[in-house]
């Protein structure tokens, strides 16, 4: 079967956690539990008959990528990058955030993921996202499971 | 003993694993990983191997990679955090996996305790971060608006100064020429110091006009009112009025129509003039070489503005001063021009106010001025025809009485009138208004509203009490112009507010414009008089009009061809009763003399041609009538 590490990567408190934790229990909390280090999670995805496994490693947030240890993005084979949509810190500096990703991780396929949709209005979210300087493609909210599956599910069709 | 102490140390919290490319454990130390997990396909048991197996696979001898702090699911239930090593060794001559696991998880959970800490903390900063500048962006608003506040109200105190020494300037020129005037002069030198005083005193007005209309504007009292209005007219009578100025700058003033650009339109005439003026008048004033352009067109798309371009050669405008154009108390040029410096801002406004604007346009290349104004506009139901520019002037106006208490305007009035064969009479009061109108009939009346003792309303009310001029037009002078006043002159039954002082070309403009010819020539106040006010006989007589009139004039137009003359003349003397009743006396002499010259046995060549004028007359007296007998 097909197995792909996949890393979610953004700064604290974005929601990463929470985004994995929809997608494979189905479960949310309103508590912020900070990630340290890494844990990983696994699911089996079918696109078009096809079994996929994502290796799906949730790491710690931190205000800069630099600060991750590059072993943890090692072998990646996709990035979901996580920012915020209700805070303007999390997306102010993402062209240089995926800047860094791209020379650690050249050639690899990076989602950009606007999370927390359901705390904004329509409106709002488009204007953000016309801020934000590289194409956002999807923005989710871990909270209702808006685009959360449809996320990984992207993910996972790419690899087949 | 000692290596076993350490042995049994790093057994507790560490765990060496060696296994083979398939997932197959070769060798175990340690107790942190339970054996069962250790049997199967360490692949398929551990997701962290399974990650990494690509990497594994590509690792050469002695390569290692270490990952710290994976949080780990080592026994059921237990969550741990560990710092692993992955490493390519040799085991038992063989290239193999070693898999360093270290638990270090109370020295996490502490770490985790302080990013916890420090990520909370983070983030409500950047929350308190976001407000700050919530907050910055506020006060540099406040900022600004306190100083355009201050900007204004410094240049309110210098355009005062400014203002005053603007209204001298003409005062004086006014005070001297009139005493010049007032000395015995040659004719030649008469008429010139009469021009400069027009001149000056048109300046002055207009001076005095920005100011009003400023504070008008300003304080929400001007409203945009589109009326059928002569616009290429209007047009080039503005563009008329720069000529002489124009060529004493030798430069050349031009106007260009587009095809498709309407002769007549409504829109409000007077803010149009205004809007031209303002800012033709700077191009002019601003160009000293070259020409002043005037493009007037229709908005390309759906033609709903009329779009008016007013091109300069000047100097044109600082780019720092663009974006305070259009702010009132701005003075554009420092070089020696002198204005109230409310012209654009008034434009800006007027455009506004009709629902179109006004751009800026920068040159592309070189210098120079460009505006470009649309305005909404209508075509007019009906087309107003062009006024002759001959005199005399074909109105039914022949006769007009004016009131007012200001002798020199009543004779400036009476001397133009008659330049256009008008017949116009002039008394100073109220009083004095209504003892003429006792014996006399006149075409319109012209009322100053404020006249001592009796004012122009209560000359209008005690007229109407004494039923004196009747469904006749009435214009009213006022110096002022308050909405209400005028209003409640206009519920009247006045025609039109002329705001004095009044030009008497203006008022030739509004006897031509704003009386309607009324085609019919009914004449009511004969049927009132008649009847002696009496409504049921009135309308009875209107009935008889209506009933038997207009089948009349169709057996009338059956014999339009003469060949039964006398058939004609019998029907023209049954019908021209009912001409006299309501007052059509010119209809009924025509038809008088038409039916002598019938009885007498001849037929006038232009026969249809007579017939047709009266039943046209007629056919205007019927609608006329027909809303006469609904309101009685
Ligand atoms: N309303 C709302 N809250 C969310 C959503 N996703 C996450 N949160 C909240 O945001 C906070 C942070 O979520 P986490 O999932 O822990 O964020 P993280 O990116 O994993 O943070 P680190 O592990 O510190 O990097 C928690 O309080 C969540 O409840 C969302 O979609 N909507
Ligand atoms: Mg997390």
């Amino acid at each position: 079967m097909l197995s792909k590490k996949v890393i979610l990567l953004g700064k604290y408190g974005v929601g990463k956690t929470s985004l994995i934790r929809q997608y494979v229990y189905q479960k949310f909390s309103e508590q912020y539990l900070t990630t340290i280090g890494v844990k990983i999670d696994k699911k089996e995805v079918q696109v078009q008959e096809k079994s996929v496994n994502l290796l799906i490693w949730d790491i710690a947030g931190e205000d800069s990528q630099t600060k991750v240890p590059p072993t943890y993005k090692l072998g990646a084979h996709a990035v979901v990058y996580v920012f915020d949509l209700t805070r303007p810190a999390t997306y102010e500096s993402i062209t240089k955030e995926l800047k860094q990703i791209s020379l650690e991780l050249p050639a690899i396929p990076v989602w950009l993921v606007g999370n927390k949709s359901d705390l904004l209005r329509n409106n709002e979210i488009d204007e953000i996202i016309a801020k934000v300087s590289t194409k956002v493609h999807f923005t989710t909210s871990a909270k209702t499971a808006d685009q959360v599956e449809d996320l990984f599910f992207k993910v996972a069709k790419h690899f087949v | 003993m000692l290596n076993d102490v350490k042995a049994n140390f790093l057994k507790a919290s560490a765990h060496f694993i060696v296994f083979d490319q398939d997932g197959h454990c070769l060798e175990s130390e340690g107790q942190l990983i339970s054996p069962n997990l250790l049997k199967g396909n360490l692949f398929e048991n551990f997701s962290f191997l399974e990650s990494n197996r690509e990497l594994l696979s590509l690792m050469m001898l002695h390569d290692s990679y270490s990952f710290p702090c994976m949080n780990v699911q080592l026994e059921q239930s237990k969550e741990a955090y560990c710092d692993f090593t992955l490493q390519k060794v040799l085991w038992q001559r063989q290239e193999a996996n070693l898999w360093m696991v270290h638990d270090q998880t109370e020295m996490y959970l502490r770490i985790m305790q302080l990013q916890q800490d420090r990520n909370e903390k983070a983030i409500s900063g950047e929350f308190f971060e976001m407000k700050q500048r919530a907050l910055n962006a506020e006060r540099d608003l406040l900022k600004f608006k306190n100083e355009e506040l201050k900007r204004q109200q410094e240049f309110k105190t210098q355009f005062y100064a400014r203002l005053s020494h603007e209204l001298r300037t003409p005062l004086h020129s006014i005070s001297g020429l009139s005493t010049l005037l007032s000395e015995k002069q040659k004719a030649h030198q008469q008429a010139k110091y009469l021009n400069a005083l027009q001149a000056t005193s048109r300046h002055l007005l207009s001076i005095v006009n920005n100011v009003i209309d400023f504070s008008r504007i300003e304080t929400g009292k001007m409203t945009w009112q589109a009326e059928p209005t002569a616009l290429k007219d209007l047009i080039e009578e503005v563009i008329a009025s720069f000529r002489y100025k124009a060529e004493e700058k030798r430069i050349e003033i031009k106007v260009t129509y587009a095809e498709d650009f309407p002769l007549t339109a409504q829109l409000d005439a007077t803010k149009l003039k205004q809007i031209l003026f303002n800012l033709i008048g700077n191009a002019v004033k601003f160009t000293d070489r070259g020409y002043v352009l005037l493009e007037a067109a229709l908005t390309d798309k759906d033609q709903e503005f009329i779009e008016l371009t007013v091109i300069d050669t000047g100097p044109g405008i600082a780019k720092e001063k663009e974006q305070d154009l259009f702010k009132p108390y701005v003075q554009l040029s420092n070089n020696g021009h002198v204005g109230s410096g409310l012209g654009l801002s008034i434009v800006k406004q007027l455009c506004d106010l009709s629902g179109g604007n006004i751009t800026y346009i920068r040159p592309e290349s070189g210098s120079g001025v460009t505006f470009r104004v649309t305005l909404p506009y209508l075509l007019p139901e009906k087309q107003i025809d062009k006024p002759s520019e001959e005199l005399p002037l074909e109105s039914h106006i022949q006769k007009m009485l004016i009131a007012d208490d200001d002798e020199i305007n009543c004779q400036v009035l009476v001397t133009y009138c008659k330049k256009y064969n008008i017949e116009a009479e002039a008394v100073s009061t109220g009083k004095q208004a209504i003892e003429k109108l006792m014996s006399n009939s006149y075409d319109l009346l012209i009322l100053d509203y404020y006249m001592p003792n009796m004012d122009g309303l209560e000359t209008l009310k005690a007229l109407k009490k004494k039923e004196l001029h009747q469904k006749k037009p009435v214009f009213m002078l006022t110096g002022s112009m308050s909405p209400t006043i005028k209003e409640e002159v206009l519920s009247a039954g006045v025609k039109k507010v002329i705001v004095k002082p009044i030009q008497p070309d203006a008022l030739i403009e509004l006897i031509r414009f704003d009386v309607p010819t009324d085609q019919s020539g009914i004449n009511l106040d004969y049927l009132y008089k008649i009847s002696d006010g009496n409504a049921l006989l009135i309308k009875e007589l209107i009935k008889k009009f209506l009933d038997t009139v207009p089948s009349d004039f169709a057996k009338i137009k059956q014999h339009q061809d003469g060949k039964d003359p006398f058939a004609l003349q019998k029907m023209l003397h049954k019908s021209k009763i009912n001409m006299k009743y309501v007052g059509m006396q010119g209809a009924f002499e025509k038809m008088e003399k038409l039916e002598e010259t019938l009885s007498s046995g001849n037929v006038p060549v232009n026969l249809k041609l007579q017939i047709s004028d009266l039943e046209k007359q007629v056919n205007a007296a019927v609608i006329k009538l027909k809303a006469e007998f609904k309101s009685l």
